[in-house]
């Protein structure tokens, strides 16, 4: 009797084992996967992919999305920082270069190189934003580039020609104040030419300029602020408010998140992602290139965000899977991301894919706008190098006076120009 | 009696007057208060407007306080745009744990702080206060690793726990009010035999109430309205709490303004529940603050 019981006791011991044993095979590996995506994405995308790639390879997704960009970067930090973080996540192309600069995300060169993953696909400028000395260390997804939307109904009510290709900055001027209204005569602007774009200002220094802010965008020695293509096109950004009045100032604006989806600007400067909002709201709209500036050149940006493996994953080739399966040449993640007309891919076979330039949703329209601009890719984020964020506070302040002409936008460039001489003599107390 | 007649006149004169600058003082009083009612009230106003209203009224342009149509179903799509019920239960059951872990520990250090000397009490005391300065922001990456090897990440413990070992704000709001508690009664008690622990139980905090009233109002409305406690600690969304699931309607694109709202304003019902509840000990801790002028 006690020796069965015995027996007994061990089999049950031995079969617990042995399941413990099997339960932490490969099959039960599970990938943490942190996102800042909108509900639609998440719903429309990461759900469906998250199950077809457990599906597929049999690992387990466990997903997380914080929508609001800062909140979702201070979770990130404190989890990297705190050594939990998450295996796979997705960075934006400046952070994603302070990361891997410290040396928080893994190298994916090897794996493409062993996966036979033909780099050629992607545009070289954009990958480029993502290598350090040749080392890849995140797969692009999207850039964020922008075009001018208008509202036909707008344009054709007022009887002013829809914007052609190759448009200038003085046929942008001269439209948009064709379209600045007031419809009521009380003196105050009740429809605008275009709603505000001046934290874009770089886009337009660029297409006058054909070049960045910085002599090097990696290793910047020089800036460029004082050139008078580049203060001439602070200005005109300036001026589009306080002289022509066809952008709107933060009071006209009243704090308005999107004056062109509220129907009260006829043009609107940004970017795919606003597009499914511009659908929803009951206007016929189409998209136009940037306009030209003096250097005759179309440009565009190259800033976006990629899929990022953390250096300290557990999981390192599930996490790969993983980041094949939504950003890969041919993946299911770009697939649907593109039915979902949320963004520019970066991979030149969905580039010239008709569900990107014929969408069911815009029969007919330019989709070839967001497109414009290759070869002469430039970063919003300028230069990528964690000086940026330093840059980013001293440009917001000091253009601050010039947006609202309280300084003319050479007085700001000069102050701008002593603080950036002074940064970059210390360049390395930024690194 | 002749003097009295002689004064008669003007003196009634005078209280008429008086009369009527007293009314004026009030009418004044009541405009202030109004107008303060109005600028308080303004946000909440909106809240409820903007909740109400079509996503394309949310961004008319010039904005209106009238929605039309009254756009009812925002509040049940919003509230179930998210499990919402789920996010409700986790932040009641964190607040509520969180205020009593909270009253009654910073109530026993300030009782320490109040009533038992000892040697390096001031000085304590100084360290205490001092870790008020220390901003949160520095503390989240130590406090993330701690919490790391405790094995306590995505779960409720770390925005529970620490509230069970003191705030610093409450037990210095605590310390200043026990020692307006006259020590007579302590001696008293002392002489009927009570120890310190039963001076404490039965004399202070019956005394304390007000205060301990406002310690828990602060710490409940500290702690429901919590964003980036639960933003860094929870990543189930089953553990997420209601401004966890708030956010949610906000990216850096767009934010659906219309069910943000109508989720607020369901959000917002639970302190204003307890804030009606409480509202006299809420108006004594501001007034103990010093926040609110005049201790009445």
């Amino acid at each position: 009797m006690m020796t069965s019981r015995k027996t007994l006791l061990t089999a049950i011991l031995v079969i617990f084992m042995l399941t413990l044993t099997l339960g932490a095979s490969a099959q039960d590996v599970t990938i943490k996967w942190f996102m800042r995506w909108d509900q639609n994405r998440v719903e429309n995308v990461a759900m469906p992919v998250s199950e077809a790639f457990t599906e597929a390879t049999g690992i387990n997704i466990e997903f997380e999305n914080i929508g609001s960009g800062s909140d979702y970067y201070t979770k990130l930090q404190t989890t990297v920082a705190g050594g939990t973080p998450p295996d796979v996540f997705y960075p934006a192309t400046h952070v994603a270069n302070a990361y891997a600069s410290k040396g928080a995300l893994l190298t994916i060169s090897e794996f493409v190189e062993r996966d036979g993953i033909d780099l050629s696909v992607y545009d070289p400028t954009i990958l480029a934003n993502y290598q350090i000395d040749g080392e890849l260390h995140c797969l692009p997804i999207d850039h964020a580039a922008l075009v001018v939307y208008y509202n036909k109904e707008i344009f054709d009510a007022a009887g002013v020609d829809y914007p052609v290709d190759g448009w200038t900055w003085d046929d942008f001027v001269e439209t948009a104040t064709a379209l600045t209204l007031d419809t009521d005569g009380d003196g105050v602007t009740d429809q605008f030419g275009v709603d505000t774009f001046r934290n874009y200002w770089p886009m337009v220094v660029w297409s006058n300029t054909d070049r960045g802010l910085f002599d090097d965008i990696r290793h910047p020695t020089e800036f460029y602020g004082m050139e008078q293509g580049v203060i001439d096109s602070v200005q005109f950004v300036a001026d589009l408010i306080l002289e022509h009045n066809v952008m709107p100032s933060d009071e006209q604006r009243a704090d308005i998140s999107d004056l062109f989806a509220a129907g009260k600007s006829a043009m609107q400067v940004v970017g795919h992602w606003r597009m499914q909002r511009y659908l929803g709201s009951g206007f016929d709209f189409d998209m136009a290139a940037l306009p030209l500036g003096e250097s005759g050149e179309s440009v565009n940006r190259a800033d976006g965000s990629c899929f990022a493996i953390s250096a300290d994953t557990e999981h390192p080739e599930e996490a790969w899977e993983l980041v094949k399966f939504l950003a890969g040449p041919g993946s299911l993640g770009v697939n649907m991301l593109l039915d979902l007309q949320v963004m520019t891919p970066v991979l030149s076979e969905f580039k010239s894919d008709p569900r990107f330039l014929e969408p069911e949703l815009l029969p007919g329209s330019n989709k070839e706008a967001f497109l414009a601009g290759a070869g002469n890719y430039f970063s919003m984020y300028d230069p990528i190098h964690p000086m940026y964020s330093a840059f980013d506070s001293l440009w917001k302040q000091e253009l601050g006076e010039v947006w609202i002409g309280a300084a003319s936008a050479e007085e700001a460039m000069q102050r701008i120009d002593d603080e950036v001489s002074y940064i970059l003599e210390n360049i390395e107390d930024y690194e | 009696m002749v003097a009295n007649i002689a004064l008669n006149a003007p003196t009634r004169k005078n209280a008429l007057q008086e009369q009527a600058l007293s009314y004026l003082k009030v009418a004044a009083i009541y405009a202030i208060l109004l107008l303060g009612a109005v600028l308080v009230f303004f946000p909440f106003a909106w809240t409820i407007s903007t909740s109400l209203k079509t996503e394309q009224q949310t961004l008319a342009y010039p904005p209106t306080w009238v929605p039309d149509p009254v756009q009812w179903e925002n509040y049940p799509d919003a509230l179930t745009a998210r499990p919402f019920g789920r996010y409700y239960v986790n932040t009641t059951i964190i607040t509520t744990l969180s205020v009593i872990g909270q009253v009654l520990s910073s109530a026993v250090v300030a009782y320490g702080f109040a009533r038992f000397r000892f040697p390096g009490r001031g000085f304590l005391f100084l360290v205490l206060l001092s870790t008020l300065m220390i901003p949160f922001h520095m503390l989240i990456i130590p406090r993330f690793i701690l919490f790391k090897y405790l094995g306590w990440l995505d779960t409720f413990l770390p925005l529970i726990v620490p509230n069970f070992f003191g705030g610093a704000f409450s037990i210095f709001l605590l310390r200043q009010y026990f020692l307006t508690i006259p020590l007579d009664l302590d001696e008293a008690a002392k002489m009927d035999g009570a120890n310190a622990f039963q001076i404490f139980m039965s004399i202070i905090l019956p005394l304390a109430r007000p205060a301990l009233g406002a310690v828990a109002v602060f710490e409940f409305v500290s702690t429901w309205n919590d964003f980036l406690g639960p933003l860094i600690y929870l990543s189930s969304d089953r553990n997420y709490t209601v401004s966890i699931g708030l956010a949610a309607f906000r990216n850096d694109y767009f934010t659906a303004w219309h069910l943000f709202m109508a989720a607020s304003a369901v959000a917002m019902l639970a302190p204003l529940v307890v804030f009606f509840l409480a509202q006299k000990y809420f108006i004594s801790g501001v007034a103990l603050t010093g926040s609110g002028g005049s201790k009445g």
